[in-house]
């Protein structure tokens, strides 16, 4: 009888011993999530408790310890597609290509939820849901432009040609993120300047710890969002093979 | 809406997308899970039939 032929998850040597290693991800995944969860709670109780008010614009300013560390992540999660754009381009590795499709989809989740906090929080502060200010118009473009390398990936005609097509659209388009962040800067906004950068904070001690423990937390999420997306994206690709390797063998499903 | 509101939607909408978008990762793993074991599962019945027509 014919011995069943391994699968082995693209980009990855086989595994000799697959549930061993399914179970230690399984495992540091959990793990990861419990830590994130702890972190989180921290967070929210600094935010939401510890922080004290601001004097200035009472409530709402909370926001900020939610507001920055999504827009945070969503930058890092375009700074990942970008690196791992150019080295699925230089040795074509499927895995490098999962995690910048999934970088990619998280990315444009924290940036939805940059822009919607951002817009609730402009409401009562500026009395305005919205303005094409640099700051706020760059970063609804840098939206757009992930939102087309999600739609590029999904309807492109190959696998192959999805992969190469994205890759390139994920270096060309982390041109917008240096830009999202220098805007303040760089042109006269309604959007404040940064209170926080290197070497300088204008903000209490109290306000920096609520800050940096949420900015912590944001991060591990994302870090573990980002393992169960690349999971999702390998589970597919190897149904995707199993599927052709069936049909080419004349098996109907 | 007051100032608790907004500060309440904000975190309202964070939530519930975050919450929602780890919801439906944790539904397609267990989707493609089982199609990846119902896959696995036709193609040892089609090496048995091929090594038995032998």
């Amino acid at each position: 009888m014919a011995k069943s032929r391994s699968f082995p998850l693209p980009g990855t040597q086989a595994v000799p011993d697959a549930t061993q290693a399914g179970r230690w991800q399984d495992l540091g995944l959990n793990a990861l999530g419990l830590l994130t969860f702890v972190v989180m709670l921290c967070g929210l109780y600094l935010a939401l408790v510890y922080a004290p008010t601001d004097r200035t614009q009472g409530l709402p300013q909370r926001i900020f310890y939610f507001h920055v560390p999504v827009a945070w992540v969503g930058f890092l999660a375009f700074f990942v597609v970008f690196v791992a754009s150019i080295v699925y381009l230089w040795n074509r590795s499927a895995t490098w290509d999962a995690v910048a499709r999934s970088s990619a989809e998280i990315g444009l989740l924290f940036t939805t939820l940059m822009l919607v906090t951002g817009s609730i929080w402009g409401k009562p502060v500026w009395n305005t849901w919205w303005s094409w200010d640099p700051r706020l118009t760059t970063s609804l473009i840098l939206w757009f432009i992930y939102l087309g390398y999600l739609m590029l990936r999904a309807y492109a005609p190959t696998r192959e040609q999805s992969a190469r097509y994205g890759a390139v659209l994920g270096i060309v388009g982390f041109v917008d993120v240096p830009i999202v962040y220098m805007a303040t800067a760089w042109w006269r906004t309604l959007h404040p300047e940064a209170v926080i950068s290197p070497g300088r904070a204008d903000m209490e001690s109290s306000m920096l710890l609520a800050f940096f423990v949420s900015l912590l937390a944001f991060t591990l999420l994302y870090v573990y969002m980002l393992w169960h997306r690349v999971r999702v994206q390998w589970l597919q690709d190897r149904l995707e093979e199993m599927q052709d390797s069936l049909y080419r063998g004349g098996v109907r499903g | 809406m007051d100032n608790l509101g907004y500060l309440f939607a904000a975190l309202a909408i964070t939530w519930i997308g975050l919450f929602g978008y780890m919801y439906y990762l944790g539904q397609r793993v267990r989707e493609l899970r089982r199609d990846v074991g119902v896959l696995e599962h036709q193609q040892a019945e089609s090496e048995r039939a091929t090594g038995q027509g032998r």
